[in-house]
Parts: C-alpha cells; sequence; structure tokens
C-alpha cells in the first residue's frame, strides 16, 4: 500500500520547506566557505572525467514502455504498464520467477492499483473505472464511471476491505439541487455502497480496519477540516488546517487514531500521528531540517507506516522499524547514492530506484534473506516509433546540489549540473528555472540538463523561494514578487554566485524555462541583458498577472475545495488586488518590450488551457512591430504540457541551435526529414532563425 | 356523375394496387434500415419528387386519352355539366392517388409506430399527407397541361417548379398546398370545356395567364443562367477567376481567417491595427458561418438533420420527439425503448433542439448539453426575447454562439467543470443581416477579440451588400469599429438585378410568396442593398415597351376590348414576360389572304 503526497495533492503544497533550520538568517562565513568549497569539489570531479560523447536528442525524448509498476499487497504479483506507441497493455507477473503475461492488450489507464486481496486490478480510465481479474475468476470489466461533470475520481483501493475502491463524486447541480459531494466504495463486483455525503467539498477519508469510515477531511471556507466519525453520524471536528497548512490522510491508525502528512505542528511537512482526542504527535521529520516528506509507505496488512522518504534536496529513504532500517541499510549499501522507494508486501519488497544519472526506474525485488534481484531489465524506450537506448550512466553528467546567499541574506538551494571533462570557467551556462512557481526541482535525472550538459552547457537550476517542498516558510516568502522583483533576483543572485566562483563564462549564459519558467527567462532577458544573453521560453506567461486571473476561470483548484482565488490570496497573489495586477502588468516582457535586445525563442501550445496563447501571440507581434528578434513555435493541437513527439523534438533541436549560434555550445544535429516538415508546419515566426526549415505561413 | 367516377376508379385501380404495394415494399425495406422519420430533407425531397412524377403521369395519361377528338365528344356529350365531370375524373384520380400514395405511407407510419422503439409524431403523419399532396398537385399539373391550349401547356408546371423554393413547413405547407390545388383545379375545370383550343376568357383567363407570365419570367432567369454558364466556360466570371481579385468578394469569401483579417486592417486607422495585423499573421483564426440557417421548429415536416444523437458510453440512441418535448430513447444493441430525456429532469424542451458537437443541443434560442454521466440535460445559455440561433462553434476555451442579430463569446471551460449556465462574456452586433453573412472571422487579443464579419452571401443577385467590417470587442465587452471596406463583385448592377429588371412585379410577389406560412428563420433575413438607378430605368423602360408593344398586338387578336385592356395594363406592370405570355396565349387573329392569281376573274 502507498501513499505518495504529490499523488492526489496539488502540486504547489505537495511538497514544502527547504531552509536550514536554524539558518533562517543566512549563512555563516563557514558555511558559504564550504558551500564554495563543495562546488569546486563538484567542479573538480567533472573535470577529471573523460568529455562525454554525444548522446542523440532522442534519448533524452524517448518514453519509456514500461510505467506504473505496482506489486500486489501478498508480494506474490507484478503488474505494470506496457506503452508502445500510444497503445497501453496491462501485463502481469507471477513472483519470484512466474514468465510475464498479458492481462490487458489494451487500456486508457495511466495507473494501477492492487485490491488488498491481491486478486484484481483496479485501472481508472479517464471515462470509467475497470478491473481486471488476476486469478482468472470471473468478473471483470467496468466497475463505475468516471469524470463526467460528476468529476467522479478513484481515490485508491478501500485497505479494509478485500476487493474495493474508494470514489468521490461531486453531482451536477441541477434545478434546485444543491452541490453534493459524495464518497463511495465500489466493489469489484461493481456493487456502489455510499459512505458519505456532504454539502461541503470531501477533501479526503480514512477507512478503520471495521470496513467503516472513520476520519473525513472536509473543505471549510479556506479551511481544511479533520473529521472523526462517530456513531451518531455527526463527525466531530479535531483539526483545522488553515492558512494553506497541509493535511494529507494516509490511513487509520490502530486504536481509532490516524496517520497524517502534514505541517500543521511546525514549518515542513512531515509523518504525525494524530491520536483519537485529538492530540498530534509528530513521528517523523527530516534529519537534515532541509525537507518536506515527499511519500510514505504503508503496511500492506495494518496500514503502519514503514518508510518515509525526502527528495528536495537530496534524495533520503528512512525505515521506521528496526528490522526494516537493518534491511533498508544492506540495500543502500547496494545501490549507492541512489534515490530509492520501497513498497514493502508480505513476502518481499518492490524496489524503485532513480538517479541523477539514471534516466527512467529500475526496479528490484528485495526479500527478507537480504536477496536482491533486479526485474523488468529490459524495459526499454521508444521514441518515434523507435526503440531508444537508456543514456550510459558513465558519461551523464551527475547533478549536485548547491546553496547559496540571496542579496537580501535568505539561503536558496538548486542544483547545478557540470558537462563532463571540460572547464567549466569557460563553458556557456544556461539556467534552467523550473514552472509553477510552486514546484521545486529535484535531485532526480532532469532530461533538459542533462541534454545541455551532453552539449557542453553548465546548467543551473535553482529553487527560489516560492519553490516547494522546502517548508511552508519558504513557499510563502516570495509574498507575490513574481514580476522583476526578489523571485527573479534570487535565480540572479544564484547565476552570479556561480560565475564569481568560477562555474561559466560570464559572456555566455542564457536563460531558459518552461510556463513560470520561460516568464522568468523572458524577464531575464528583457531586464538583466548585461547577464542574459538570450532566452528560451517554453509555454510562458507574458503578464503573470493576466495568466493568473485567467487561470482562476480554468477550474483548477490548489487545495481541493478551496478556491483557488483564497488560495492564491495566501501566498500573496490576491487576483482581486489591482495593485499588484498593475504592479505584476508594469513589470511584464509585454509591457516593456521595448526594453529587449536579446533573441527570444519562444514555443507555446495553441490549446494551452493555463497560459492562453493570445498573451503570447500579443508579444510576439509587439515583438515584430518593434523590429526585435523573436522566434515562435506553435503546436495547435497542444496544451500546456507539449506531449506530441515531434513538438517536443522540435523544442530541444530548437533549443540546441539558438543557444548554439549565441552561446557556443554544441551544435543541432540535422531535423529528421518529419522534424521539418514539422517545424515547416509550425514554425510561425523564425527570427534569425530564418533559413533553418522554409516556414509555411 | 358517379357513376363515371366509378368507372375512372376500376379503370386504374389494379395499376394504383400495384403501385402502392411496391412503394410499401420499397419503404418497409428503407425503414428496416434507417429510420426514415429522422432523414434530412434531402430524402424526402426526392421522395416527394417521384410522387410528383406519379402524379402527373396519371394526369397526363388520363386527361390525354379523354383529349383526343372522338373520345373528348364521348366524354361531355352526357347529359351532365362539363364541371361535373371533370370533378368525377379528378376525383377518381385523387382516390387512386390516395390508395397508391398516402396509403403504403401511412402503413409504413403506422409500423414504425406499433413495431419499433422509433419515434412517429403527429407531424410525421402530416409528411405523409403532404407527401400524398404533392402527388395531387402533380396529377392537376398533368391534368390542366393537358386540357390548356397547346402553347400554354407548360403553364401548370410552375407550381411544381416553384413550390420546393417555399419556406414554408409544417401545416402551413400543407395550407400552401391546398392553395395551389385550389388553383390548379379552378384552372382544370376552366379548362375543362368544348373547345380546348381556346384559352380560358374572363376571369378565368387569369387562372391560366398569371402562372403563364411567371413561366416566361423562370424562362427569362434560365436564359440569364445560360449566359453565366457561358460567361463561366468562357474563363471571365468573376467566381471563376484563375486568382481571385484583390480586394473582392471571392477572395474574401476563400481567404484564411488570418490573411483576411490582414487585408481588412490594411486601411484601418486603429491605433493597433499594426500590432493586430503582425497578430493575425501568426494566430490561429476561428472561422465560422450561418451554420443553421434554419432552424428546427415545432412539428416541421422534414428535418434539416436528423433530430438524434447517440449516447455512445450507453450504447443508447435518443430520437427527438415534438409531440413529447422530450428525447425518446432505445437500446442500440436490442432496440428496446428506455424511457425519456427531457430538461433538468424531464421537462419540455422550449424549442426542438438540433444535436450539436460535445452533446450541446441547439434549440432555437437556447443550448443545452446532454451529460451522458448523469443522463440529464443541463441548461447552459438563453439567448435574449427573439434572438434566434443561426451558428455555433466550440474550439478551445471559447464558446461563439452566433444569433440572428449578434455574435456572444462565452468562455467554454464551464461545459467541462460545472453545471450552471455560461455567462456572456462578449456581444457583437451583426453589421447586417443573417442570410447576408457568409462567414466571421474570430481572432483573440490580449484582452478580448476581433471579428471579420464577412457578409458577401446574396450578392449575386441583389439580396445582400458585399463588405467586410471589422470590429474589436473588449474584455469588459465594449465594441469598437476599427476597419470596413466595400467588396467589389465583378457581376456589373445588370446582372446583378437580372431577376428583378425582368419583371418587378414577379420577382418581388415571388419573393414574398416564398415566406407565406412560413416561420421566420435566420438564414432567410437578408439586407438588399439600393438598386441603382440604372437599373430601375431598364425596368421601367421595358414596361414601357412592353405595354407598347401588348398594345400593337391586342389590336390584331380577337381580344373583346377588356381583355385587351387587361392584357395591356398586365404588360404595362409585370414587362416583358407578360408580353411574351400574350404571344403565347393570344395568338394573332387569323386572315384570310387570297392572292389575285387565285381570285376569280371578273367578268
Amino acid at each position: 500500500m502507498s501513499f505518495r503526497i504529490a499523488f492526489r495533492m496539488p502540486v504547489a503544497a505537495a511538497l514544502a520547506s527547504f531552509f536550514f533550520a536554524g539558518l533562517a538568517g543566512g549563512l555563516s562565513a563557514k558555511d558559504t566557505a564550504a558551500d564554495a568549497a563543495a562546488l569546486r569539489a563538484a567542479v573538480a570531479a567533472e573535470r577529471a572525467r573523460p568529455v562525454a560523447g554525444r548522446v542523440p536528442r532522442a534519448a533524452f525524448l524517448a518514453q519509456a514502455q514500461v510505467q506504473a509498476v505496482a506489486m500486489s499487497p501478498d508480494g506474490l504479483r507484478l503488474a505494470w504498464i506496457h506503452e508502445r506507441s500510444g497503445r497501453r497493455a496491462v501485463w502481469v507477473q507471477s513472483l519470484p520467477d512466474g514468465r510475464p503475461r498479458l492481462a490487458l492488450p489494451r487500456t486508457t489507464a495511466g495507473e494501477l492499483a492492487w485490491s488488498q486481496d491481491s486478486r484484481w486490478l483496479f485501472l481508472p480510465e479517464p471515462r470509467q473505472l475497470a478491473v481486471l481479474a488476476v486469478d482468472g475468476q470471473r468478473g471483470a470489466g467496468k466497475v463505475a464511471p468516471l469524470g463526467g461533470l460528476t468529476r467522479r475520481e478513484f481515490l485508491w483501493v478501500d485497505p479494509n476491505a478485500p476487493a474495493a475502491a474508494l470514489l468521490l463524486e461531486r453531482p451536477a447541480r441541477t434545478g434546485g439541487d444543491g452541490r453534493r459531494w459524495r464518497l463511495l466504495r465500489v466493489a469489484a463486483d461493481g456493487e456502489e455502497t455510499l459512505l458519505h455525503e456532504d454539502t461541503r467539498p470531501i477533501v479526503d477519508a480514512a477507512i478503520g480496519a471495521t470496513g467503516r469510515l472513520e476520519w473525513l477531511l472536509l473543505a471549510e471556507g479556506q479551511a481544511h477540516v479533520l473529521y472523526r466519525a462517530t456513531g451518531s453520524g455527526r463527525g466531530q471536528p479535531v483539526l483545522r488546517c488553515e492558512q494553506m497548512r497541509r493535511c494529507g490522510l494516509l490511513g487509520s491508525a490502530a486504536g481509532g487514531g490516524l496517520w497524517l502528512s502534514s505541517n500543521i505542528d511546525g514549518d515542513r511537512i512531515g509523518l504525525l500521528r494524530v491520536h483519537p482526542d485529538g492530540r498530534v504527535q509528530r513521528i517523523h521529520d527530516d534529519p537534515r531540517g532541509e525537507a518536506d516528506v515527499f511519500d510514505v509507505k504503508l503496511d500492506p496488512v495494518d496500514g503502519r507506516p514503514r518508510f518515509v522518504g525526502y527528495r528536495s534536496t537530496v534524495a533520503q529513504l528512512f525505515a521506521l522499524e528496526p528490522e526494516d532500517a537493518l534491511r533498508l541499510a544492506a540495500l543502500q549499501r547496494h545501490r549507492p547514492g541512489r534515490s530509492l522507494e520501497i513498497t514493502p508486501g508480505v513476502a518481499r519488497w518492490l524496489v524503485h530506484e532513480r538517479g541523477d544519472t539514471l534516466r527512467g526506474e529500475r526496479w528490484w525485488l528485495s526479500d527478507a534473506r537480504g536477496g536482491l534481484r533486479e526485474v523488468l531489465a529490459d524495459a526499454g524506450f521508444v521514441f518515434a516509433g523507435r526503440p531508444q537506448a537508456r543514456p550510459d550512466e558513465t558519461i551523464m553528467a551527475h547533478k549536485w546540489p548547491m546553496r547559496w546567499r540571496a542579496s537580501d541574506g535568505r539561503v536558496l538551494h538548486g542544483f547545478v549540473t557540470l558537462p563532463t571533462g571540460v572547464e567549466v570557467a569557460k563553458a556557456p551556462l544556461v539556467v534552467s528555472v523550473h514552472g509553477g512557481p510552486f514546484s521545486l526541482v529535484r535531485p532526480d535525472f532532469s532530461n533538459d540538463a542533462q541534454l545541455l550538459a551532453n552539449r557542453g552547457y553548465v546548467v543551473f537550476q535553482p529553487n527560489f523561494r516560492g519553490s516547494t517542498g522546502l517548508g511552508r516558510e519558504f513557499m510563502f516568502a516570495a509574498q507575490g514578487d513574481f514580476g522583476n522583483g526578489r523571485v527573479q533576483q534570487d535565480i540572479v543572485d544564484g547565476t552570479r554566485w556561480l560565475l564569481a566562483n568560477g562555474v561559466g563564462d560570464a559572456q555566455r549564459v542564457g536563460i531558459a524555462g518552461a510556463s513560470f519558467g520561460g516568464y522568468s527567462a523572458l524577464l531575464g532577458v528583457t531586464f538583466q541583458p548585461e547577464l542574459f544573453k538570450v532566452a528560451v521560453a517554453g509555454v510562458p506567461p507574458v503578464d503573470f498577472g493576466f495568466v493568473l486571473r485567467e487561470y482562476l476561470g480554468a477550474g483548477q483548484e490548489m487545495f481541493p475545495g478551496i478556491p483557488m482565488a483564497l488560495s492564491m490570496r495566501h501566498l500573496g497573489m490576491d487576483p482581486a488586488d489591482k495593485a499588484l495586477a498593475n504592479r505584476l502588468a508594469a513589470q511584464s516582457p509585454t509591457a516593456n518590450a521595448g526594453l529587449l535586445r536579446r533573441p527570444v525563442l519562444i514555443l507555446a501550445g495553441g490549446q494551452d488551457e493555463r497560459v492562453p496563447i493570445r498573451g503570447i501571440t500579443h508579444y510576439a507581434a509587439l515583438l515584430r512591430t518593434l523590429g526585435k528578434d523573436i522566434s515562435l513555435f506553435v503546436d495547435d493541437e497542444a496544451d500546456h504540457g507539449i506531449a506530441a513527439e515531434y513538438s517536443r523534438e522540435a523544442y530541444y533541436f530548437l533549443m540546441e541551435t539558438m543557444l548554439h549560434r549565441h552561446l557556443g555550445g554544441g551544435q543541432a544535429a540535422p531535423p529528421s526529414a518529419a522534424l521539418r516538415q514539422h517545424l515547416q508546419r509550425h514554425l510561425r515566426l523564425a527570427g534569425q532563425l530564418n533559413g533553418l526549415v522554409t516556414s509555411s505561413r | 356523375m358517379l357513376d363515371i367516377l366509378k368507372a375512372e376508379f376500376r379503370r386504374f385501380l389494379s395499376w394504383a394496387a400495384v403501385y402502392a404495394a411496391a412503394q410499401f415494399m420499397v419503404l418497409m425495406f428503407f425503414t428496416r434500415v434507417v429510420d426514415m422519420a429522422q432523414q434530412p430533407d434531402e430524402v424526402y425531397f426526392v421522395i416527394a419528387a417521384l410522387h410528383a412524377l406519379t402524379g402527373a403521369l396519371l394526369g397526363l395519361f388520363q386527361m390525354g386519352g379523354y383529349r383526343r377528338p372522338n373520345a373528348w365528344l364521348n366524354l361531355l356529350h352526357r347529359p351532365l355539366a362539363h364541371w361535373r365531370i371533370a370533378l368525377a375524373l379528378l376525383a377518381a384520380g385523387t382516390a387512386l392517388l390516395l390508395i397508391a400514395i398516402l396509403l403504403p405511407l401511412l402503413a409504413t407510419a403506422a409500423w414504425q409506430e406499433l413495431m419499433t422503439p422509433r419515434v412517429l409524431d403527429l407531424r410525421h403523419v402530416g409528411l405523409c399527407i403532404a407527401g400524398f399532396g404533392i402527388a395531387v398537385i402533380g396529377y392537376l399539373t398533368g391534368a390542366a397541361a393537358m386540357l390548356v391550349p397547346r402553347r400554354t401547356a407548360a403553364a401548370p408546371l410552375v407550381f411544381l417548379a416553384l413550390l420546393p423554393s417555399a419556406f414554408a413547413t409544417g401545416t402551413g405547407f400543407i395550407a400552401l398546398q391546398a392553395l395551389v390545388m385550389a388553383w390548379l383545379l379552378a384552372l382544370t375545370l376552366a379548362a375543362f370545356k368544348p373547345d380546348l383550343g381556346s384559352a380560358p376568357r374572363g376571369a378565368a383567363g387569369v387562372l391560366l395567364a398569371a402562372p403563364l407570365q411567371v413561366l416566361m419570367w423562370l424562362l427569362l432567369v434560365m436564359a440569364g443562367f445560360g449566359f453565366e454558364l457561358l460567361w463561366i466556360a468562357q474563363g471571365t466570371h468573376p467566381n471563376n477567376l484563375a486568382s481571385a481579385p484583390a480586394g473582392s468578394a471571392k477572395q474574401a469569401d476563400n481567404a484564411e481567417g488570418s490573411d483576411l483579417l490582414i487585408e481588412g486592417l490594411a486601411s484601418s486607422s486603429a491605433a493597433d491595427a499594426p500590432l493586430w495585423r503582425e497578430q493575425a499573421a501568426i494566430s490561429d483564426v476561428v472561422t465560422l458561418g450561418v451554420g443553421i440557417p434554419v432552424n428546427p421548429v415545432w412539428n416541421e415536416l422534414g428535418n434539416r438533420a436528423p433530430m438524434e444523437f447517440d449516447d455512445e458510453q450507453r450504447r443508447i440512441r435518443w430520437v427527438f420527439s415534438h409531440d413529447l418535448g422530450r428525447f425518446v430513447g432505445y437500446r442500440l444493441a436490442d432496440r428496446e425503448a428506455i424511457g425519456e430525456l427531457g430538461v433538468a429532469g424531464g421537462s419540455r424542451f422550449p424549442s426542438p433542439p438540433l444535436p450539436g458537437p460535445r452533446g450541446l443541443l441547439i434549440g432555437r434560442d437556447t443550448l443545452h448539453e446532454f451529460d451522458g454521466e448523469t443522463q440529464r440535460v443541463l441548461p447552459r445559455l438563453s439567448l435574449a426575447d427573439g434572438e434566434v440561433i443561426a451558428g455555433i462553434d466550440l474550439t478551445g476555451e471559447r464558446l461563439a454562439v452566433l444569433s440572428d442579430r449578434a455574435l456572444y463569446l462565452f468562455d467554454a471551460r464551464p461545459l467541462s467543470l460545472d453545471s450552471t449556465p455560461l455567462a456572456t462574456h462578449q456581444r457583437v452586433p451583426l453589421p447586417g443581416a443573417t442570410g447576408n453573412l457568409t462567414r466571421v472571422d474570430i481572432m483573440e487579443l490580449l484582452d478580448g477579440h476581433l471579428v471579420s464579419f464577412g457578409m458577401t452571401r446574396q450578392r449575386h443577385n441583389g439580396q445582400g451588400p458585399s463588405f467586410q467590417q471589422i470590429v474589436r470587442v473588449d474584455a469588459q465587452g465594449r465594441v469598437e469599429k476599427v476597419a470596413r471596406r466595400e467588396l467589389t463583385t465583378g457581376y456589373g448592377p445588370l446582372f446583378t438585378w437580372q431577376t428583378w429588371w425582368m419583371s418587378p412585379l414577379i420577382d418581388q410577389s415571388l419573393g414574398a410568396l416564398r415566406h407565406l406560412f412560413a416561420p421566420y428563420q435566420p438564414g432567410h433575413a437578408v439586407s438588399p442593398p439600393p438598386r441603382p438607378d440604372r437599373v430601375r430605368w431598364l425596368a421601367g423602360l421595358l414596361m414601357a415597351l412592353s405595354l407598347l408593344a401588348a398594345g400593337l398586338h391586342v389590336r390584331r387578336t380577337n381580344l373583346r376590348r377588356t381583355g385587351r385592356v387587361a392584357w395591356c395594363l398586365a404588360c404595362g406592370a409585370v414587362g416583358v414576360p407578360a408580353l411574351m405570355a400574350l404571344w403565347l396565349a393570344i395568338p394573332r387573329r387569323e386572315s384570310m389572304q387570297m392572292s389575285s392569281a387565285a381570285a376569280p376573274a371578273l367578268a
């Protein structure tokens, strides 16, 4: 049984908190020196490695064929989704030595979940919840509709029923009906049981060992309120999670308690236990004092927490039971420096392995006797219908965690990826800014950073203030200053700190990113042209305030059941605040288009639901009328996450070409005929890239 | 009289029975394959044409047999008034058509009602009656054509030729058929006289003269069409040039949306026009037209499109019933009826809805959405009183609804998020009539939209203008005109207004008659531009010349004084078609010319 927090919770509060405990006011001189020394050591280590051979860009674009690997609670079966050319199939393998068999040749599900009795697989597809009978029993098929105007969604498998799932729905409002939220249990045979119905938004729930609803999290105004179910039917409020404090229900605890991942008692999200009387006890916290909990793994039988993972600055995994700790230590010795995630089963564990030089995942089976065996080792990658090899780990650059002090004294974190075997002081530098802004760069493999490092660029990925996963205070610290203000200055400060420490050629610095990262890139070339010589912006807002107001109408929620506007207000970005809107507008790339004197490449989606394309076309047209160097690629069908294979390759190809021309890194390999055709169709403005392809417009 | 009727009935009964059986078998075959009650109008048009042909052939054959001199004398040589003999024959023919046409139609309808879960409404019975009516009109046309003088035999055809262009539907169309039948019946009775070679005289003469003049006008129009074909063949027709001239309506009709905006903004004095032109070059411009020129109305006879949609998830077909005001469903797998589907739980729809994209149901002034999950129909929007939906486009996050008065832009995101009615974002009044609107091009701006209206439909026949107008509507809904340009047509006024100057009276009268008993439809609303003076002068000149020529012609005919005056007045009012009709219907009086060689010599 696994409850990854990010699975059900919006990204903004999935993780929080990343400042050093006791160091909020800044680093000491000793710490600063240590950080600089750590950076020099990293530079030296990468300098000593041989120059990496060129890895084709398709290797960074290829999609893993095996996804959603999940082990049954009894540890006797493994299931996964195999995807090729957009066609997904479900495979099952008996453990330890069974042959993989095709259990379902076609599904639209992107994930799967085992029933508690390990005999069924639940497949949440966009429009329905299907079950697959793994034991050859009868009853496979659709068990419940999903989606629609009721926005019925699959929550998770009921941990206290042999074969049932929990669904949450919000019925359509018609006539005089009020809006009502319903929590349902649907069994594998399709029988639905209403567990709770409420006029308030149901956010989360926990089922007790008896199969009764024990805990309920409801949205009330600006808060999430935790109720303990009572026999009378009226729940008793136990906790109020206000001011965007996170309360994620993990499962009922023995003795009537509740396991919770929350920051209700502090700054960082940790593992908490709520006692029946409402007392809260912190069970686990990041020993480094940096990160929010990333995930908690529960025991498949009794639901007690077994493992806690953190993955904001460095990947850490902790076992909560002594015997688990011994076994985990052996695992970590075997896979040193890796990010591990463990799904405990009765018979064995399934170990997910990730790493900064490892593209995708590897999976291991660990038995109680210490045996460790890799499974699905032949799982490959595919791009444009052709198999692609996993990039050779020995030539991939490492992603080094770094920290620096911003100009106002705040300590910030990020990562730097250094090209191997080169003198980094003379290497071009690309600042890669993450989106969100309420998101973060993790220590795992980064396609963009590895591609650029392979082409000879130093890549800096800052987790500026406002990023998640580093504590609540850090996330709130931006205070809406997302124009050419404090947040942008964090990025500039980090870049200058790297340059000051001999990393990167100050005359060859570019800035790139997608979504908020793209916005920051445009700000960078507009307001800091002496630093940033070129910008590559994917799906960028060109006026952050405008995009936020538009986003309100998209029906999104940062916190389930709480209006987006309230969440934004808490984060210092009140959509109704005219002064803020005016400030963001005044500091926007659009309003300052006349200042731009660096080349810009923009990639956009014609159906972008978050960053309306009209803002981008307006900005691009404005730059054209001002005679600026602007290149614009628009995938007409793409939304905010440009997914089409050739559009993603176009992104890399154009970025490589743009950066090569203006910063002097590695040259892009010529486009294939298919890519050239795609570029001709979608490159609406070629700017100085003119001649690269012949535009059809 | 009854004996004549019975005899005539028995004469064709076996043929009628065979025809009825054949038609029933064909209808049943198609009913097995498709729902004949939900076919588009084109299918009913073909069936109606066959029925009209059947009737016409019967009329021609029946009256053609009697028209031979001996047979005619035998027929009339009875102790009965001529009109009673005619009535007996016509009644027999009508009864035969009732068996051959109406009975199989009604039997098929009854089978559908009793043996299938498909919808059968009262309007479908009306459709059967209208089919029968068409056959009777064809029959009377054939009969009249056989009885009137040879030179005018084609005149009754004008009703069949013009009936399909009528806008009436439902009981209105049946009433129109009744009027046509009455006219044709009266004409047939008037023509049913001993001297078949002479036109009906007196007031009855109008029964033949009026359709004959309209037919002559139609011939002139066809001649104009022939001229146009030659023009096209020559390669200089403005619509068939290798490349449409710059600034022409043809170019505007065919242009990409972005190019049209760029062209239209060229003459704009708006400060942002250069920016918009750049933006248009790189933006996706949405183009929509009057997709629903004819909106469904209660108890209409046909369907512009099938009034049904399939719930693919549950494999249910929902068919709209005009009688119930709701959809009626049946399972596609086993054809089992599964109930009704109304608005918000079961209410009647305010108007018959046309199934649209993504579960949208487009009514006359409302938009509903079918949610397959809850099996409910949710009201999504309602236009202001009196406005009629003429088209919709759902692209990305924007829903554009075109009414007969304005373009509405909605934020479509709630369609997938919530179930409440959509709130109007912006309303842009149309710059003209919907019937003249060819295309609307919409480009998103940072804070609003740029909307181009191409008003070029019906420019070829003088019923519409030819211009492009661009407006900007901001996020608050303020509308500002930013550009307008006249678009050339290349036709020239004589071609454009040819149907009018050939006969203003017929052109205007037929235009008015098309709307008789018809409900208002946005696609039929036009706003013709003023006619140029030279076209008016030409029409007046032709009427004057027709009057003069008529005066000369009638002096050489056997017409009485009142007849001469009436024809002269008709030629003056109607123009050339009346003159042509006069020449056909009233030939010059025959005179005995005796040559000197043949004359007996005087002793």
